[in-house]
């Protein structure tokens, strides 16, 4: 049953690519390329996103000899994909030098304006607040970059701790440990904005 | 943490996550497909098989050595060797060892 699983016309580009027909791939790619892009631009800054998808599909192709089509391909290459936003991470947190970033006074202001909201629904309709965003950046930035795709995964995107895990290739108890650590953290660092 | 700091922490939290849900995706650029598929024709073969041959090698040069350094610090064969090489007054050691 597990080969039904696969799309057909995704299991048929598969094949002509093993044959060695590699402009097929285009045809995959073509596919897949805004869910892998709505993936990446969840994971890594705005301006990378383009660079990132970029590079997911070129080690997807040359990872395919993994594939072996027991889950449909869009969820394999979702998993190259945030293995791939993961990587982009940790070279990126070794690379750049890492001045602790302040938060400005406006997003300040605007996070104990949110925390001060009646309900959450409430607080929903700041999002479009360009200060929502720079909360979000700020806030992830303070975090390791296994932990940043682990919040990510389990307490942004609401994704069970197995899925979390198969994607990120580690083990449940260890996104377990750390989605509650990283995710106290994450309120640790909110309530010293907000004085809680 | 008391029930009036927990829904302030929840509202943000909220927050958070709505900015996250509503993030920006990038318009797909047209270009990419063509770019991968010119760096894929670049390089078609991926270089895993190099390092995997790289890697059993290394872990095998590993073993060897675990295994000589066993043998020469852990079974005594080192005194054998100075024992031989300093107090063989016949030279039957190194006659052996070159062969002569």
């Amino acid at each position: 049953m597990a080969e039904a699983l696969v799309d057909m016309e995704d299991a048929r580009i598969l094949k002509e690519i093993r044959a060695g027909d590699v402009d097929a791939y285009a045809r995959l790619m073509t596919k897949y390329q805004g869910r892998v892009s709505g993936i990446v631009s969840g994971h890594a800054p705005r301006e990378r996103v383009a660079e990132l998808t970029h590079e997911v599909f070129v080690r997807a192709y040359r990872s395919l000899a993994g594939y072996r089509g027991d889950s449909p391909f869009g969820h394999w290459l979702a998993k190259v994909t945030v293995r791939t936003c993961h990587d982009f991470w940790r070279s990126e947190y070794r690379r750049r030098e890492r001045p602790e970033s302040d938060l400005s006074e406006e997003c300040r202001a605007f996070a104990e304006e949110v925390a001060a909201l009646e309900t959450s629904e409430a607080a929903e309709e700041t999002v479009s607040r360009s200060e929502a965003k720079e909360l979000l950046a700020w806030a992830l930035d303070k975090l390791s970059p296994t932990d940043r795709m682990v919040v990510t995964l389990t307490h942004l995107e609401e994704r069970p701790v197995a899925e979390a895990a198969e994607m990120l290739g580690i083990s449940v108890p260890n996104v377990k440990v750390r989605a509650f650590r990283a995710r106290k953290k994450l309120r640790d660092l909110l309530g010293d904005i907000i004085g809680a | 943490m008391d029930g009036n700091s927990t829904g302030r922490m929840e509202r943000l939290e909220a927050v958070l996550r709505a900015a996250h849900a509503r993030r920006e995706v990038p318009s797909p650029d047209p270009g990419m497909v063509f770019a991968v598929l010119n760096e894929i024709k670049a390089q078609p073969e991926p270089a895993t098989n190099g390092v995997l041959w790289r890697m059993a090698a290394g872990a095998g040069l590993l073993a060897v050595a675990t295994v000589l350094l066993t043998l020469a610090f852990g079974s005594g064969i080192e005194e054998e060797v100075g024992r031989f090489l300093f107090f063989d007054p016949n030279g039957q050691a190194l006659v052996s060892l070159f062969g002569v």
